[in-house]
């Protein structure tokens, strides 16, 4: 299909999104045509904000658009516990539980060899200077129980056991609500595995 | 659309979209391909599981117009062994990797399907992952016909000894020090390192748990095998830099000494 110009170049950035194939890219670009002219540069401004604006906590790694984070701000959260994430969303999704009052560290992925993704493209060496004033205590591994999670998980608690830090590691097994009869060996095994007394 | 069932050890996978994901699977029957697995993301599928690398299942997988899509999974191992321990990941990755740098797409071979299956058995049950690593090596090169030769001289055809000898990845094995100037690509070892290649050639894979090889010995062998692999693929497999990395930790999986 031939578009005109401005909305061919428009369909084609689209395109260039995650998840966005050709079918997609064109329905955004019409339904951008069809919005009025304020909307269109609400969301142009938007973009623009979170590049200009948004920027890598210095301590944390978590995105920011002040010199510090909030969580990294907060007088008010344990500095003795850091729980180790791999992507910032995930601190998000561990916010949403209320439950951690800890502090963080994104490592900004995971550890992939046949990715050709090492260590040292991620945050550790960071992590380890976070270690060096003593104030924390104990780090929770919070990486997806995939094998690149549990691998950059264990170099990870490979590194700080030696430094005397106690080093736990986020429990694995069945989901809630999750049924016995449909669970595959994998998850089994790991809730077999990391079981707990009641 | 036809539906099938595959023998199938999980090489790789890539996250699709939201939820899927695609995977790249080796089957016994249908060789190398690649499968997407719906919803393996959420959390609770019943994929999930069966679509991590170093997985062994039988998968039913449904064919696609351009990609198949895998329906349903009975896993047969998950090497839960392996996964526990950093330095025996680093190995299987490695193991997985080197097959699929080496194997095409649905050209299938149930023998080293084979091989590749014992090799992980093997590390699952606390073998020297060096010496599984070299035993799979060779057994794969044997297999797809790249061999090496480490028994006589390439050039006189004399038995290798306990000298010095060179090994050419380009001849495909040894030349002796009395066949003159070796070439260009040649690296000198000690002849008593192709004692254990020939060692690896014949062995049965459950008794790799009971071999105990000298440290130079292995390490010599390995730097011949990772050339000769080299050569045939003309670059460097990405999982060997995590091995060299993970190398600096002791058995408990602690680095020794800080970095």
């Amino acid at each position: 299909m031939h578009y005109a110009k401005p909305l061919a170049k428009l369909v084609s950035e689209f395109e260039k999104l995650p998840g966005i194939g050709p079918k997609s890219a064109q329905r955004l670009a019409f339904h951008i045509l069809r919005i009025n002219e304020d909307e269109a540069r609400e969301l142009a401004n938007a973009v623009m904000d979170v590049k200009q604006y948004i920027k890598l906590c210095p301590v944390c790694f978590n995105y920011t658009d002040q010199p510090r984070c909030e969580i990294c701000s907060d007088a008010k959260r344990d500095r003795s516990v850091l729980c180790v994430v791999s992507e910032p969303r995930d601190v998000v999704a561990m916010e949403k539980t209320n439950e951690f009052r800890g502090m963080y560290h994104v490592l900004g992925g995971v550890i992939s060899p046949m990715d050709g993704i090492g260590p040292e493209m991620l945050k550790i060496r960071e992590l380890l200077a976070r270690m060096t004033d003593g104030e924390v205590k104990e780090i929770i591994l919070a990486t997806n129980p995939t094998i690149e999670g549990d691998t950059t998980a264990m170099y990870i608690a490979g590194l700080l056991k030696p430094l005397g830090v106690k080093v736990s590691r986020i429990a694995h097994g069945m989901p809630v609500g999750g049924d016995m009869d449909y669970a595959d060996q994998a998850t089994l095994i790991q809730a077999l595995q990391w079981r707990r007394e009641i | 659309m036809r539906t099938y069932c595959a023998d199938s050890i999980v090489l790789r996978r890539i996250d699709l979209g939201e939820k899927d994901r695609i995977i790249t699977i080796y089957a016994r029957e249908q060789g190398k391909l690649s499968a997407v697995a719906k919803g393996a993301r959420r959390p609770g599928s019943k994929l999930a599981g069966a679509s991590e690398p170093l997985t062994y299942a039988r998968l039913f997988l449904s064919t696609g117009r351009d990609i198949d899509v895998l329906t349903q999974a009975e896993i047969r191992e998950s090497f839960t062994g392996i996964k526990q321990n950093i330095s025996t990941v680093a190995y299987g990755i490695y193991l997985l990797e080197l097959l699929s740098s080496f194997v095409d797409e649905r050209q299938p071979n149930p023998e080293l399907f084979d091989t590749l299956l014992s090799s992980l058995y093997v590390l699952e049950s606390g073998a020297d992952p060096e010496i599984t690593a070299r035993y799979f090596e060779l057994q794969l090169l044997i297999d797809l016909g790249y061999e090496p030769h480490f028994d006589r001289c390439l050039r006189c055809d004399k038995p290798i000894g306990r000298e010095k000898v060179a090994f050419s990845p380009a001849l495909g094995g040894i030349v002796c020090p009395e066949c003159g100037v070796p070439p260009a690509d040649a690296i000198w070892v000690p002849g008593a390192a192709t004692t254990y290649a020939r060692a690896l050639r014949n062995i049965e894979p459950q008794k790799i748990k009971d071999l105990k090889f000298p440290p130079a010995a292995l390490r010599d062998l390995g730097l011949m095998l990772k050339w000769h692999i080299r050569y045939r693929l003309e670059y460097d497999l990405r999982s060997t830099d995590f091995i060299d990395m993970v190398a600096k930790f002791d058995d408990n999986g602690d680095l020794a000494q800080m970095r």
